[in-house]
């Protein structure tokens, strides 16, 4: 029964993204969706194929659609879906890998100061208009912080999980002091676009952003997922240099890959709660502590959870709810419940 | 084998001073003193846990502080004493983790490793709890686990701090004639901190005795346990009996 949780969990993704494919405000027949992305595979293949051999076309696929259903399946939806999936996988990944290095179940990447570091990377973007663009900016706030808090949290070299969330909390404070500020003297229009920004969101999800994130995320997920097993060793803190691990070394190396996904989904979407919190909790309270499963049942659980909410969020009403409201409603009870049955499989 | 050549080291308000002692291979050498008289300190700085001022640790005339964690904890285990279980991971789980210093940081245990961990549980006798939460063991049984972990990384030296803390008798016989076996059979060299003298001078080959941060005296337990000495140590009036060619160590009782 484990067992077929375990690998149903594992492969979730693959159902959550078909899924979210067929349902939208725009609504196509699940037969034509099908077709076309069938026919678009074959388009991207031959496409594939005639570069490969210099331009011989093999075969010409024709997509016999109205426009405006491709243009929603693949130039709306598809990067939509794509995107929130590797961001839930970036954002429950990072949690796991925070509670195990600093030993601490309520340890998300934001306690790095990663959200408020790229909340006032937008707000200065949207309140200055620098034309810019929100996401550079945000992205580099979001490192600017990371790197404020584990500089303020270092102490004659080692980082400990009580320095880090302290220094955490200051420069959150820090950041969020200024966003307020920024906030009260900006323009009303501007003001509730960076409200909109901080509950999150996937409605701007484009090819171009996925070209962005992608990349960093995956590379990231395949790192800490070869790396997993240094989590159990290093989850028992100081002890873990007694059978050979380098500690420091090996928690800056997670520190910085966590950030980098980190600040790239938030950059993307805004700031989505609970998620890296939630998921590898669930995890661990149905599979046990054991990294070797919990990082990668955390790539994919955050993955379907995050698509599947998004879905939600962009068809259950005639508006958008914002995603991060969402999660962390869908997210309590269930979470709620795990906690009563199971006493949260942190201690004994 | 091993060897604390004028080790000196300091806390600040407390400091090791000048420790020298020497282990021949498969022998068992006790730190036995009062309490916060700095064995653990010793232990740690001997692993290099703790930086002592300068080197002065060797194995096999190698300097030991020299060696990467890595390297260092191919020749040596270390048991510690105090311990706060962070997950409650399986047995298994956590003695595979004493190949850490084995596997490559992109690698995951597979299952030689876990039967080489099995191994080490069945020596010590363990076997059965090797699907139980660890944080769901009684102290002995924890202890266990954690001398499973430092032997599964094929140390020749272990240090163990206070072996026998929170045990019972039972336990306490138990452990100490698991480590003197693994002297005499696999020629492990050990180092360990014990409160009881007696216990001390029924298993090791040699004994340190510690006060204040330095080595009162060291060598031989019979040239060692002697009154004036251990009363000197410990601060109490102490006897000492002979009973069929052991020590008996007794406080002087002032009861009526
Ligand atoms: N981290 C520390 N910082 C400062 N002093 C310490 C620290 N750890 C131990 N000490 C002091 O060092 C002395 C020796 O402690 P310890 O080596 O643990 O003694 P023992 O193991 O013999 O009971 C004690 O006085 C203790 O207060
Ligand atoms: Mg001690």
């Amino acid at each position: 029964m484990r067992r077929f949780l375990f690998l149903f969990l594992l492969v979730s993704p693959i159902f959550a993204f078909f899924i979210s494919l067929f349902i939208g405000a725009y609504h196509m027949p699940m037969a034509d969706i099908i077709n076309m992305a069938f026919l678009k595979s074959l388009q991207l293949i031959s496409g594939v194929l005639a570069k490969i051999t210099l331009g011989k076309l093999y075969f010409d696929v024709q997509i016999p659609y109205p426009s405006v259903y491709q243009t929603v399946l693949f130039k709306i939806r598809l990067p939509r879906v794509l995107l929130a999936m590797i961001v839930g996988s970036a954002l429950a990944v990072s949690g796991a890998v925070l509670q195990a290095i600093f030993r601490n179940p309520l340890v998300n990447s934001y306690i790095l100061g990663i959200s408020s570091g790229a909340a006032f990377g937008a707000a200065l973007a949207i309140g200055l208009s620098l034309g810019l663009g929100v996401t550079p900016l945000a992205f580099a706030f979001a490192l600017l912080a990371v790197f404020l808090t584990t500089s303020l949290a270092k102490i004659g070299g080692r980082i400990t999980p009580v320095s880090l969330i302290l220094a955490g909390v200051i420069v959150n404070a820090f950041f969020s002091a200024l966003t307020s500020l920024l906030k009260f003297l900006m323009e009303h229009e501007k003001l509730a676009s960076v409200v909109y920004w901080l509950m999150g969101s996937f409605a701007n999800a484009d090819w171009h952003s996925l070209k962005v994130a992608f990349p960093i995320i995956f590379a990231g997920c395949i790192i800490i997922s070869l790396m997993r097993w240094q989590l159990n060793v290093l989850s028992f803190g100081e002890e873990a240099k007694l059978v050979g691990v380098e500690t420091e070394k090996l928690k800056f190396a997670f520190i910085l890959i966590v950030s980098l996904i980190t600040a790239a989904s938030v950059a993307f979407c805004g700031i989505i709660g609970w998620v890296g919190l939630m998921i590898p909790h669930m995890v661990r309270m149905a599979f046990g502590p054991d990294h070797k499963k919990l990082i990668p049942l955390s790539i994919t659980l955050g993955a379907s959870f995050m698509v599947l909410a998004d879905t939600l969020a962009r068809s259950i009403a005639t508006y958008e709810i914002p995603i991060g409201i969402l999660t962390t409603l869908l997210g309590i009870p269930f979470f709620a419940y795990l906690l009563r049955k199971t006493g949260g499989g942190w201690h004994a | 084998m091993l060897k604390v050549k004028g080790l000196s080291f300091s806390y600040g308000d407390f400091s090791v001073e000048n420790v020298c002692f020497e282990v021949k291979e498969g022998e068992i050498l006790t730190l036995l003193g009062p309490n916060g008289s700095g064995k653990t300190t010793i232990l740690k700085n001997v692993y290099g846990l703790l930086k002592p001022k300068k080197k002065c640790v060797f194995i096999d005339g190698r300097d030991f502080h020299s060696l990467s964690l890595k390297e260092r904890a191919k020749l040596a285990g270390y048991v510690p004493q105090s311990h706060y279980p962070p997950f409650p991971y399986t047995v298994l789980d956590v003695v595979v983790m004493g190949l850490a210093s084995q596997l490559s940081v992109f690698e995951s245990p597979k299952d030689e490793h876990y039967e080489k961990a099995l191994e080490k549980l069945r020596l010590l006798g363990m076997e059965r709890f090797k699907d139980r939460p660890y944080t769901q063991l009684s102290g002995g049984q924890l202890q266990l686990i954690l001398i499973a972990r430092a032997l599964v990384q094929e140390p020749k030296v272990l240090l163990l701090d206070e072996p026998t803390a929170h045990l019972d008798f039972k336990n306490q016989v138990k452990i100490l004639g698991i480590i003197k076996k693994l002297a005499r059979e696999e020629r492990i060299t050990a180092i360990l901190t014990l409160h009881d003298p007696n216990l001390a001078s029924i298993y090791s080959d040699k004994i340190a005795l510690v006060k204040e941060g330095r080595i009162r005296a060291v060598g031989e337990s019979s040239e060692i346990l002697r009154e004036e000495i251990l009363e000197e140590v410990y601060g109490v009036p102490i006897h000492i009996l002979e009973f069929n060619g052991f020590r008996v160590i007794m406080p002087k009782t002032e009861v009526v």
